[in-house]
């Protein structure tokens, strides 16, 4: 090892981390000692070795949000779609996750980024455009309860739960609201489905 | 999970939220800038240290999800590079045992590694250029795992002595003498290889 005291720092000057009077100050002592300006000549080489080899590497795999990301945009878009009904939003928000999840619709980090694609089809299409883009409602909403009894059947979504009913009026039956939710579970299942195929 | 204890700390600490958090994708943002800000360090050092490309990719991923889940992990004030380099370490070492564990045959860490010389120039410069950095790849991989991964967040990320030390688990004189091994291997070869091209002609 070298003898100087100042050798981390000039190393640090050839890393390029030091500036201002600092660096002016390691300069000239560069010139009085041997052993530093050695340290510094040598490890100036070897950084212009890696930055050339840095600036040759392929650039990193497009980044795959992780599950918790996901579920928090569906939430807060849940949330504010049901204005006061937190509660609800978050149970229609986890079952849809949930629907998702049970899809493969979420992800485990995928081998490569064509197959991370197409293993998180659905949810990444969530997240492209939008929370809970792909809930939007293929019909004019009504407030008739047999609907809810239709899930699978689903022309409803868990956006359209916050929306107002044909006539104007908001729907204010909670089971109902919950039963639309469970829609919309269905809904993404057979969003992801489609996707997937 | 911390990110769902508090799903703005992640956005706060890549700094997109300014005084108001706003709900929803807004830790998509953080999460997309930090990966856009240090997803480029992070594949190369997992590169380097796996020799695999592809494994280096999912490792990325890897990487960055456990930081948006370890988020808890981090210490207010810290540096987050270093973090992200430490995290990166872990996976890389899981990904390797994985791969003895599945018993596959483990190329050298340079045959996966091809470069292309950035710049314009002469062919000759251009096959110097490429071979030298073969050559480089050829002496990292002659180093052990630990000496590699020091040498490569040293003189490749620019990482303090004292961060390399606290990420590896290390003392920080052990980082020193390691890294100054890894150093003098490093020179050794390119020593040998300038002396076997001569004023500029190819082995």
């Amino acid at each position: 090892m070298r003898s100087c005291p100042w050798v981390e720092s000039v190393e640090e000057l050839a890393l390029g981390k030091v500036g201002g009077s600092s660096a002016e100050a390691l300069r000239s002592h560069l010139g009085e000692c041997d052993a530093c300006a050695l340290a510094f000549v040598e490890l100036e080489e070897e950084r212009a070795l890696f930055v050339r080899r840095a600036a040759s590497a392929p650039p990193p795999p497009p980044l795959v949000l992780p599950v918790e990301a996901r579920a928090i945009d569906v939430l807060g878009a849940a949330r504010r779609a049901m204005g006061g009904h937190s509660t609800l939003a978050a149970a229609a928000a986890i079952l849809a996750f949930v629907g998702a999840t049970r899809l493969g619709a979420t992800s485990r980090i995928a081998s490569s980024p064509t197959s991370t694609d197409a293993a998180t089809g659905s949810a990444d299409a969530i997240a492209a455009d939008g929370p809970l883009a792909s809930f939007r409602p293929r019909e004019p909403l009504s407030c008739a309860k047999d609907e809810a009894s239709a899930a699978c059947a689903v022309s409803t979504s868990a956006l359209a739960i916050a929306e107002p009913n044909a006539d104007g009026a908001p729907c204010e039956s909670d089971d109902l609201l919950m039963s639309r939710a469970g829609a919309a579970t269905c809904e993404l299942a057979v969003t992801s489905s489609t996707s997937r195929q | 999970m911390a990110a769902l204890r508090d799903p703005f700390s992640f956005a706060r600490l890549a700094g997109v939220v300014d005084a108001e958090p706003r709900p929803a994708s807004v830790d998509h943002q953080a999460l997309t800038r930090l990966y856009e800000d240090h997803g480029g360090k992070i594949h190369r050092f997992l590169r380097d240290l796996l020799g695999d490309g592809a494994l280096a990719a999912d490792a990325t991923q890897e990487t960055f999800v456990r930081a948006y889940r370890q988020l808890g992990t981090f210490r207010e004030g810290g540096a987050i590079v270093p973090w992200l380099f430490g995290i990166a370490r872990n996976v890389s070492l899981e990904v390797r045992r994985a791969r003895s564990r599945a018993a596959r045959v483990i190329a050298p860490p340079s045959g996966d590694l091809p470069h292309d010389p950035p710049g314009p120039g002469s062919p000759e410069t251009e096959l110097l250029s490429r071979e030298a950095l073969r050559v480089v790849d050829g002496a990292l991989a002659g180093l052990s795992e630990d000496r590699r991964a020091m040498l490569l967040l040293r003189l490749d990320h620019g990482l303090a002595y004292e961060e390399i030390a606290s990420l590896m688990g290390f003392s920080l004189a052990k980082v020193k003498v390691e890294i100054f091994r890894a150093r003098e291997a490093l020179r050794s070869v390119m020593s040998a290889y300038e002396a076997g091209t001569g004023e500029g002609g190819v082995r």
